[in-house]
């Protein structure tokens, strides 16, 4: 950390010292930057520039794409007093908070079980994996497939046990739970690998010290591995966070939006008032503004609960 | 850590029947792309039938009139593609936040962090007005471009953990010995480092290969990658269930052989970037 530093104070007493030194050492303090410098180029056109132009946009109302009228706040206004737009918030709201409190809890779980070494650890973690890596496309037609009403493994399953069937995509309550929980099945073992890397950064012998002082598993757990794993836990939740308002893809293919919009969640309203037809660029970057607005806020508020907890 | 497994035995067969329930959806795919079409369609499922490879040779085929490689080569061409920009844009951005001291790294490192916040959805649209305007929709290498700067964050917190790795005493000896940057590079981190940066790029694979959102609207007959086709697929000939199963495995199997190999690193990345 002070090798940059001590090249500019410390060197000028060794005046004597030949200038060719003195050039390497500016040299070396300047070359981390340059090596930064390309990503912030290519970072900065293709993630910058879009997300600053899009607030611009956003103070525009363009039909076509090609003339654009400046109308101030309007487009925030409009979208403020839009009941569709509150009905997509709210969806996103329930989806969001639905989201990042179960996938926590059973990363959470799932974590401590890896942990413990359940026998054929490697084949147990891999099965949880799986889902991680399968393209969201294909996560939502396999449960778009399962779920179906009258040939779907669900049902055909719940029917044998006699319990009925149960329109999981055609009911809206139902529709958003299955939404919750396939992102739940696609996210929980990515969670579940970052919270194992904070268990296993545990100090083993905290537990030899409170198994001596007759400490059961849960009481161990409660005490010393959630309070110890919080940190990681606080990383989990606002990744998660940022992922659930963000959920597009598998719901694309799961519930398409539906049934009649009730798992329309944010970014496929800011792409439907974007590229489909009626189109509004203004008010779908509008929204987008409001969404990271949105986004930055709850993650401040989750570093700073998370910050203070640790605090007591 | 003293007998851990008789405190938790019962948790554990649960824990294992809820893996079986777990992957059950998925292995049922790859079971009905391997079914004749009106097995796969039989009610209740029909596990026992006789297996065939007739879905995928009609996915392959002739059978559905649009041939899969297009959209397979684009999804290749954009993933590898990105994956070696990002290599070449954050290995030197990764080693300068990891070994040499740039004041407040720390700052440097939430910035990137911090984008992951910007909506994705919302800096589509101008990417899109601008690709409609200099002609650059439907083309594969802006879409390369794009997943370059998507990833280049999680690129760079990723291999900047790897890389810290590399002791900082044998770094300093090189120097001793004379070495300069590139030699160092080449003989000293680079040997440490490869297998974070293998993991790290076939993490940008995964990512860019999945991605659908800015494919579909930023690509079409041309450029169209395996997702953007596979809703098509599904939209053209979602009766044929055997037919999609096969589309689908044969979409997923690139990643899942990437994730697979990537796992043990990744793991590791992601604590040394999440936990440290």
């Amino acid at each position: 950390m002070t090798a940059g530093s001590g090249g500019r104070t410390g060197h000028g007493e060794l005046a004597p010292t030949t200038r060719r030194r003195r050039r390497r050492l500016t040299s070396r303090a300047v070359a981390p930057y340059l090596f930064i410098l390309p990503n912030m180029v290519v970072f900065g056109l293709f993630t910058i520039w879009p997300a600053l132009n899009s607030f611009n946009i956003s103070l525009y109302d363009s039909g076509n794409g090609r003339r654009f009228n400046w109308v101030g706040t309007d487009n925030y206004r409009e979208i403020l007093s839009d009941p569709e737009f509150w009905g997509v918030a709210r969806h996103t709201a329930v989806f969001v908070v639905g989201f990042v409190v179960l996938v926590t809890v059973a990363a959470t779980a799932l974590a401590l079980l890896l942990n413990a070494q359940v026998r054929g650890r490697g084949l147990f973690r891999a099965a949880y994996f799986l889902p991680v890596l399968i393209s969201p496309v294909v996560v939502g037609l396999i449960w778009n497939w399962a779920l179906e009403r009258q040939n779907g493994l669900v049902n055909t399953v719940l029917g044998a046990m006699g319990l009925g069937a149960p329109g999981w995509l055609l009911n809206p309550n139902l529709a958003m739970g299955v939404t919750i929980f396939v992102g739940l099945w696609t996210h929980l073992g990515f969670y579940a690998m970052i919270l194992l890397a904070g268990l296993q950064g545990i100090d083993p012998s905290l537990y030899d010290a409170a198994r001596i002082d007759g400490a059961g598993a849960w009481q161990r757990v409660r005490t010393i591995t959630l309070p110890l794993l919080r940190p990681t836990t606080l990383v989990v939740v606002v990744l998660a966070t940022i992922a659930g308002f963000q959920a597009f893809d598998f719901i694309y293919t799961l519930t398409g939006g539906g049934p009649v919009g009730a798992t329309t969640l944010i970014v496929q309203y800011i792409y439907l008032k974007a590229f489909e037809s009626p189109i509004r660029y203004g008010l779908a970057s509008a929204a987008g503004v409001i969404l990271f607005l949105t986004v930055f806020g709850v993650t401040l508020l989750n570093y700073a609960i998370g910050r203070r907890r640790e605090a007591i | 850590m003293r007998n851990p497994r008789r405190v938790w035995r019962p948790w554990g067969a649960v824990a294992w029947l809820a893996g079986v329930l777990f992957v059950l959806p998925a292995a049922w795919m790859v079971l009905t792309a391997l079914h004749s079409e009106p097995d796969a369609a039989t009610n209740p499922p029909s596990v026992a039938a006789p297996l065939t490879l007739q879905g995928y040779a009609e996915f392959f085929g002739a059978g559905t009139g649009v041939s899969p490689w297009p959209p397979l080569i684009n999804s290749a061409t954009a993933s590898v593609g990105s994956t070696v920009l990002v290599l070449l844009l954050a290995i030197p951005a990764a080693y300068a936040l990891a070994i040499k001291p740039v004041r407040k790294w720390t700052d440097v490192l939430f910035f990137f962090l911090s984008t992951k916040m910007l909506p994705m959805v919302a800096g589509l649209l101008p990417v899109y007005l601008f690709a409609q305007y200099t002609g650059l929709l439907d083309n594969i290498s802006l879409l390369a471009v794009l997943y370059t700067s998507m990833n280049l964050p999680i690129a760079v917190w990723l291999m900047r953990s790897f890389l810290a790795e590399v002791p900082k005493e044998i770094m300093e000896s090189a120097a001793l010995d004379g070495a300069g940057l590139l030699t160092t590079l080449r003989r000293v981190v680079a040997p440490v480092a490869a297998p974070g940066i293998a993991a790290t790029a076939l993490i940008c694979f995964i990512f860019s290969w999945n991605e659908l959102l800015f494919a579909r609207v930023l690509t079409g007959v041309v450029a169209g990658t395996a997702p953007v086709f596979l809703t098509g697929f599904v939209t053209s000939q979602g009766l044929f269930l055997a037919k999609v199963c096969a589309a689908a495995t044969v979409i997923s199997l690139p990643v899942l052989v990437a994730g697979f190999a990537a796992q043990d690193k990744l793991v590791q990345g992601l604590s040394l970037g999440a936990v440290k």
